[in-house]
């Protein structure tokens, strides 16, 4: 059902990083290389949902240094940073092996956004 | 916002599998089926236990209640499809021929409103298998340019 300009489930869930769903849709034949207009598949949907949490933990982590924030609410945040990281890394184990070009690249500039990240 | 929910061409007296379908399939202003509003991610917050009960407390809000009241009222007469004890989603997905892909107006599916969806991955993940094992497919896409800004709004 590929209108060629949208968005699949696979790549919204990818993008949120949310581990279970990905691994649900992948498992019911969700294709992680369809992309939509842009260029962008899974794997980069994925990538740009990384660097949007990164960012935003980079940003709390920040906002904690100038405060000087107490040991409690500095260990939320490395649990915080901790649980991210799993999902990163599971939700790319489970992308990986399904995606025949790693090497693809979108048709916008969220890889120069990376770069300069 | 729910335009048709004082519409009588429902005879709910003779009520029948093809009547819930019909129920179903239709669409409010935004192009939003009963099955949307049963995996709307605002609603899936308000009920965070996810139970049957507070699930249909949540789905009488916001001027949809007659509507829904409709589409219960209607399954309540399907004694084949429905039991009190048995979870609303079990129902809605044993009513036979219900298009699981049926897209709202911004082209939204159920399953794609679940992948949007902001509670907690355990709830969204088991809405999803229900859809998933009874057909939804899993490379619909949606042409919609409102999910290029919710993924590169801040891009």
């Amino acid at each position: 059902m590929k209108d060629d300009q949208g968005t699949t489930p696979l790549q919204v869930a990818a993008y949120s990083l949310k581990e279970d769903l990905v691994k649900l849709l992948l498992k019911h034949g969700a294709d992680p290389n369809l992309s939509d207009r842009k260029g962008v598949n899974s794997l980069i949907a994925a990538a740009i949902g990384c660097l949007k949490l990164t960012e935003e933990l980079a940003e709390q982590r920040k906002r904690l240094d100038q405060y000087s924030a107490n040991d409690e609410v500095v260990n939320e945040l490395e649990d915080k940073n901790e649980r991210a990281s799993q999902r990163i890394k599971s939700v790319l184990n489970n992308m990986l092996p399904v995606i025949r070009d790693v090497n693809k690249t979108e048709e916008v500039s969220v890889t120069a956004k990376f770069r300069q990240f | 916002m729910v335009e048709y929910h004082n519409n009588s061409d429902t005879n709910f007296s003779n009520a029948s599998v093809d009547d819930a379908r019909k129920l179903f399939a239709l669409p409010d202003n935004a192009g939003y089926t009963a099955l949307h509003y049963a995996f709307l991610p605002e609603l899936l917050t308000e009920a965070p236990e996810h139970n049957q009960y507070s699930y249909n407390r949540s789905m009488l809000v916001n001027g949809k209640e007659m509507w829904v009241k409709h589409v219960k009222q209607l399954m309540s007469k399907l004694p084949s499809l429905t039991s009190e004890h048995e979870h609303f989603y079990a129902q809605l997905m044993q009513v036979q021929g219900i298009d699981l892909n049926v897209k709202s107006q911004s082209e939204e599916t159920a399953l794609l409103l679940l992948c949007k969806s902001v509670s907690a991955d355990v709830a969204a993940t088991d809405l999803a298998r229900r859809l998933l094992e009874n057909g939804a497919d899993p490379n619909i896409t949606v042409g919609s340019c409102a999910i290029f800004t919710f993924f590169f709004g801040k891009i």
